[in-house]
């Protein structure tokens, strides 16, 4: 055994300790697009990227979503520490290590021919913003909804106060809930996502919306008062369901 | 999505034929309008877009074939090369047990002839897209009467709405729906909100039996005019100012058969 590969071990078994021990406060998101006829090589890539990290006990974290009839897809990769990072062995390294240079450069190749493009995001878990994060688990999960939420100039501390209000209310009217928030630190676009995991579409229908949930909460005066808030304050909110990639590797 | 279907084995496929045998039964309400559309919006490669419409023509012969039950209508841009798939559905629930489009296909004509369509409708995508709408029966108008059979071209409507002007944009909107009862009882609207999919908040679609029937449309800052006056008109102009970000209108022809729907 080399030199190199017992170093490699060392920091895997370091980052897999680290990893087990905290939950994320950090997420990195990859984003890929792919070509309708080609996206199974990211699926095969996906796979057999997650049996090289359970083969060689990296620890290595990752769950993926796939937004349904279209060519979005999001690799994320939790992280407890930004520090996790630097640690983390590259997915190359992994899978060289587990299954050949050879078998590594068949898939990277068909992963790379498979791409339209990839863009990558890094957010910073908000516990203060969430709702029961700690029952946040992608086991029985078939959905999550991402709400991204574009706020206007330097109105990020006007939103946090009015996301605030929003929590309170589910606090109040589902109880329940799971809602986990992140801010964007890095790579642009919506400062703000919120988290749903779904157990099922069904479960979404019966949902309440932020501004049903603060009018139940709280009544409609202060339904009236959010949506003037969120007209000063949000340029856009969107929503999007991804259902579940089954390539989650060391998630619970 | 394709790809675990593709790689189904013919045993599952008989199967799940319990299931489609349910599905074939169709919901207890199945002449009532539907609550949910999911629509897959692809763009296709101009060159390879009858290859996307020859998958969906030969899905719904399969649909048929095993009375799947499952419904669905397709519509395209006419001289372009954007379709949409719509599957309409009353409870959100029914997405989770969808029998996937792979298995009735293969079920219908074999795996053989599955593949070779499937390989057809993925190589014809440029981009595709997914949202899901609810319909909102107070923003519509004779809902019951948007009818597939006997449209030949649809006017959608895309309303993009200012952050926490929904409120303000649907009272506008409710009030064109009161001012066309009035003066086009008539005419068919549906209207829907999306809740899953981003883009516009809103969509709102006219069917039209004919090219001539979309001439003779009322437009509905018309119709607010002459059903409550001028004054009522300016206010509701003004209500729309100030929450529309942006409209945008496109016309839809239907471009294969349709699946279940009336």
């Amino acid at each position: 055994m080399s030199l190199r590969v017992v170093l490699i071990g060392a920091a895997l078994a370091a980052i897999a300790a680290a990893q087990q021990a905290a939950p994320p406060n950090y997420v990195y998101e990859i984003w890929w697009e792919v070509y309708t006829n080609k996206s199974a090589a990211l699926t095969r890539y996906l796979t057999r990227l997650r049996e090289a990290d359970l083969k060689i006990a990296s620890g290595r974290r990752r769950f993926a979503d796939v937004h349904p009839w279209s060519n979005r897809r999001i690799v994320s990769v939790p992280l407890a520490e930004l520090g996790d990072y630097d640690r983390r062995p590259e997915s190359a390294t992994v899978f060289r290590q587990a299954f050949g240079d050879q078998e590594y450069r068949q898939y990277a190749a068909a992963l790379a021919e498979a791409q339209i493009s990839r863009t990558s995001y890094l957010r910073k878990y908000r516990n203060d913003l969430s709702l029961n994060r700690d029952r946040q688990a992608r086991e029985g999960i078939q959905a999550t909804a991402y709400s991204f939420v574009t706020v206007l100039p330097a109105k990020e501390p006007q939103f946090e106060e009015l996301w605030r209000r929003v929590i309170a209310a589910y606090r109040k009217v589902a109880p329940e809930m799971v809602l986990t928030v992140a801010e964007t630190l890095a790579g642009g676009g919506p400062q703000y996502v919120a988290a749903r995991p779904l157990a099922s579409y069904a479960q979404f229908e019966t949902d309440l919306t932020p501004e049903q949930a603060v009018e139940k909460a709280f009544g409609a005066a202060e339904r009236e008062k959010f949506n003037r808030l969120v007209s000063e304050t949000v340029r856009k909110w969107e929503t999007f369901l991804f259902d579940k990639g089954n390539f989650d590797t060391n998630v619970r | 999505m394709m790809g675990m279907a593709l790689g189904m084995g013919r045993a599952w496929a008989v199967g799940i034929a319990a299931t489609l045998a349910a599905f074939a039964a169709g919901p207890a309400v199945a002449q009532a309008p539907p609550n949910f559309i999911r629509e897959l919006r692809y763009t296709c490669y101009p060159d390879k877009t009858p290859d996307l419409i020859a998958y969906f023509a030969r899905l719904a012969d399969a649909d048929i074939q095993i009375n799947s039950g499952r419904m669905r209508w397709m519509d395209g841009a006419p001289y372009g090369h954007f379709v949409i798939a719509g599957i309409p559905a009353y409870r959100l629930a029914e997405y989770d047990s969808r029998v996937g489009s792979g298995t009735v296909f293969s079920k219908a004509f074999g795996e053989e002839e599955y593949r070779k369509y499937a390989q057809g409708y993925s190589n014809a995508q440029m981009r595709t897209h997914s949202v899901i709408r609810r319909y909102r029966d107070d923003l519509s108008l004779n809902r019951a009467k948007h009818l597939r059979a006997t449209t030949k071209v649809s006017r959608y409507t895309y309303v993009t709405v200012k952050a926490g002007k929904g409120a303000v944009y649907e009272q506008a909107a409710q009030k064109a729906v009161a001012a066309l009862r009035q003066v086009a009882p008539g005419a068919v609207l549906s209207a829907a909100q999306t809740i899953a999919g981003g883009g516009p908040q809103y969509l709102l679609v006219e069917p039209f039996a004919s090219y001539e029937d979309l001439g003779k449309a009322i437009d509905p800052a018309a119709a607010v005019e002459k059903a409550f006056g001028k004054v009522e008109a300016a206010a509701w102009r003004a209500r729309l100012a100030e929450s529309v970000e942006s409209t945008e209108v496109a016309l839809m022809q239907k471009v294969a058969k349709d699946s279940f729907v009336p």
